[in-house]
């Protein structure tokens, strides 16, 4: 097993740039790092599992306030605590899926599971993962990549 | 006559954003005929109201969008089926395009890139 390079890494980075921008409003990529153990997690969670040429997950974590605003984005007035869920689930897969231009086809992206405020963290698959701290619309969010090539 | 639509994504958030940007005034009549969640649902549905027209996620449970694309071609040939997907590499867009899907919408999409993506669609 392989850590993901720096060079890898960048690309989660640039799809998390490239996830929000169709949507408008000011992203901020406040830090990238190794961090390990679980980061301080916001209450919803989206976690893609990752199989095939890498193994882990991918997940991302927001709170209520960014995920309102997604759905405002979406003209979406229903901001009901499944949609709330439906939307991170749905933007961690858009973050996986999108990777792929970079990685192909054999970075296989598993159907998202989604956590509730109160319910366990995900157990990470490697002692490191990096972690992407972003702020969009003033709304602060976090995209794990715990995920190493085979 | 309106033309007959299938919506078929796994997020519902999804879904309900892609049947209200159907009444862009720039589309023809569309007429939602239903909704689904997954290929296996989408082949129901399908086979009750004959739609002339899909967009479809790839990555669902049950049955995967690549999947249900090839069994939605076998079983109406002359369906209209847009892809849109979060897969953006290009094995998997040829993939859904040998199956018979007419065309590939890469999300995260704008409002107009997918009202683009249909009037493309329905220009043939």
């Amino acid at each position: 097993m392989r850590e993901l390079s720096e060079t890898e890494f960048k690309v989660f980075v640039d799809a998390v740039r490239g996830y929000f921008q169709p949507f408008g409003g000011q992203l901020e990529v406040r830090a990238a790092y190794l961090s390990e153990g679980t980061p301080n997690l916001h209450p919803y969670i989206g976690i893609i599992p990752i199989s095939g040429a890498f193994s882990g997950q991918i997940y991302l974590s927001a709170p209520a306030a960014l995920l309102r605003q997604l759905l405002r984005s979406f003209n979406e007035p229903n901001t009901s605590e499944d949609n709330l869920l439906d939307a991170v689930g749905e933007l961690a897969n858009t973050l996986a899926g999108s990777v792929r231009r970079h990685f192909g086809p054999d970075l296989e992206v598993a159907v998202p599971v989604t956590l509730r405020p109160g319910d366990p963290p995900p157990r990470h698959t490697r002692k490191r993962a990096y972690t992407i701290a972003i702020s969009w619309c003033g709304f602060e969010g976090l995209v794990v990549v715990d995920l190493a090539a085979n | 006559m309106a033309i007959k639509l299938l919506i078929v994504d796994d997020s519902r958030v999804i879904r309900n954003r892609i049947a209200r940007l159907t009444l862009d005034s720039r589309l023809p009549d569309l007429q939602i005929v239903g909704l689904a969640g997954n290929g296996l649902e989408a082949m129901e549905l399908a086979s009750q109201h004959k739609p002339d027209l899909v967009t479809i996620d790839l990555t669902m449970p049950k049955m995967d969008g690549i999947e249900c694309v090839g069994a939605l071609v076998g079983a109406f040939p002359r369906i209209n089926i847009l892809v849109v997907s979060a897969l953006s590499d290009k094995i998997t867009a040829l993939t859904a395009m040998k199956r018979g899907a007419r065309g590939f919408l890469h999300k995260p999409f704008s409002d107009d890139a997918l009202v683009d993506a249909l009037l493309e669609l329905l220009k043939d």
